[in-house]
């Protein structure tokens, strides 16, 4: 009794009042900003292995371990990427709380 | 723009062979879904204010679904709830195609020539439904998409996606928080406890089953989950990390074990995956196949919701409905001492058992008041 492999999980429910348009677009807003976060990380990494004086390949990349204040400046970036994108939704509660 | 590498080079992941490896940009990624998952759940504290502001006072016979109604008409309400669910959904996307594009070599490496411990399939095994028609923390295909022969692609996936999804509190990558709290909580009992055998009813990726293994070696160790592909990643994760364990296809509702056979039986946060049925049925079984004096531990997730308490009642609800944990509400709320007492167990402990790095025998981490998310588990306990 498999069942078969899928990329979609069920069941998905319906958000009471959900605008189904608005949703998937404002979903896709934030899978935009997933691959900035991923952009500005490799950014980064090329920026980093530069100023090492090293040769900036894909192993080099794809091997670079950030020590623990680089580690600390990119996740800081993030999260300050993510508060930007989110600050509507965040104001928005703020406002209301 | 490529963060994936030729099949030739993966390497594998240091902290144990079977884990997913991600590459520069999957890695990436997987922080991304983390930490919006962390800035969501920041927004909660204002949100529960708005929510009680838009709510009113409530009584003790002010129907749910009323306050439900009034609730999903607030747009940042809604918004919210729709944004944490995407969070879940971007976490499994995210890991798939990690995992995806090094299932070649997980296979490969899945392929134990000597194996320590055991797995038995059952090509004829029908899950519950409740596990059958919901796909448990929106991890697409549930417990037991199968691919079939040596598919292990759901194992990888709900390893790696656990410590993601867990924010890495539950034991970081190892994802073996749980299985050292349960045996915290064994030896809070029994200090000198000695099983011969143990069973641990869910194992999933065998996380807590390898880490209560490792306490127990001289043991026979097993563990029943109902997903083929998940089993054989566990199989192959205990044996990578040299720890014994048995692995089989079986319902915990219906183990198929002799009367009598284990001297612990114990689950790590699946009662609440289950259904209120399937709990009763669960309890009943652990007491079959417990020797007399054996022991019988479920950890829980510690979130409590008491009579009145709106906005616990609506976390529960959001975990039910839109991250598909079928029994978030019942088993937040059931009188368990009552529940395992009418199924014949002694000594019954219902409580919260601090999280430990690692159990020590004759620690006291048991106690009546939680000390919130993953630092403790809501635990229920018993002899037979």
């Amino acid at each position: 009794m498999n069942k078969p492999i899928t990329h979609v999980a069920r069941p998905r429910r319906a958000i009471p009042g959900e605008n189904v348009e608005i949703a998937l677009l404002s979903e896709m807003v934030v899978a935009l900003l997933g691959e900035v976060s991923i952009l500005t990380e490799r950014l980064d990494t090329v920026e980093r292995l530069l100023d090492q004086g090293g040769l900036v390949t894909r192993t080099a990349i794809e091997t670079f371990d950030p020590d623990q204040d680089a580690r600390a400046e990119r996740d800081a970036r993030r999260v300050r990427q993510i508060r930007k994108v989110f600050r509507p939704l965040r104001h928005a509660v703020e406002r209301e709380a | 723009m490529s963060g994936a590498t030729g099949k030739g080079t993966i390497m594998p992941s240091q902290v144990h062979a079977m884990m997913a490896e991600p590459s520069h940009d999957e890695r990436a990624e997987q922080y991304f879904v983390r930490d919006l998952k962390i800035q969501l759940l920041e927004m909660g504290r204002a949100q529960e204010t708005h929510v009680k502001s838009i709510v009113g006072p409530v009584t003790e016979n002010t129907p749910f679904d009323e306050i439900r109604n009034q609730v999903f008409q607030d747009d940042i309400y809604r918004a919210w709830v729709g944004f944490r669910r995407l969070s879940q959904e971007m976490l499994w996307d995210a890991i798939g195609s990690s995992v995806d594009r090094q299932l070649d070599a997980l296979r490969e490496r899945a392929r134990i020539a000597a194996p320590r411990g055991s797995l038995t399939l059952d090509a004829d095994f029908v899950p519950p439904a409740y596990l059958r028609d919901v796909d448990v923390h929106l991890m697409p295909g549930g417990y037991h998409a199968d691919a079939g022969e040596d598919d292990i692609r759901q194992g990888a996936i709900m390893d790696r996606g656990g410590a993601v999804y867990l924010l890495g509190r539950n034991g970081g990558l190892m994802n073996d928080g749980r299985g050292h709290a349960l045996v915290s909580h064994v030896f809070d009992r029994a200090a000198q406890f000695q099983p011969a055998r143990t069973l641990e009813m869910g194992c999933g990726v065998g996380a807590s089953a390898v880490a209560c293994a490792g306490y127990f070696p001289e043991a026979e160790n097993w563990g029943i989950d109902v997903g083929a592909s998940i089993l054989r990643y566990a199989h192959a994760r205990a044996e990578h990390l040299g720890i014994t364990v048995h692995f089989a296809q079986r319902n915990a509702e219906a183990t198929r074990f002799p009367d009598a056979h284990f001297d612990l039986v114990y689950s790590c946060a699946v009662l609440h995956e289950t259904s209120d049925e399937a709990v009763r049925a669960i309890v009943t079984e652990a007491h079959r196949v417990l020797r007399p004096g054996g022991m019988m531990v479920h950890l829980e997730v510690p979130s409590r919701i008491e009579e009145g308490d709106v906005w616990g009642r609506l976390q529960g609800e959001f975990e039910s409905e839109y991250n598909n944990e079928n029994y978030w509400h019942g088993a937040s709320t059931s009188d368990y001492a009552r529940l395992v007492e009418r199924c014949g167990f002694q000594d019954v402990m219902v409580g919260y058992q601090s999280s430990r790095a690692k159990a020590e025998r004759g620690n006291r981490g048991f106690s009546l008041i939680s000390s919130g998310a993953f630092a403790c588990w809501f635990v229920v306990s018993g002899v037979k």
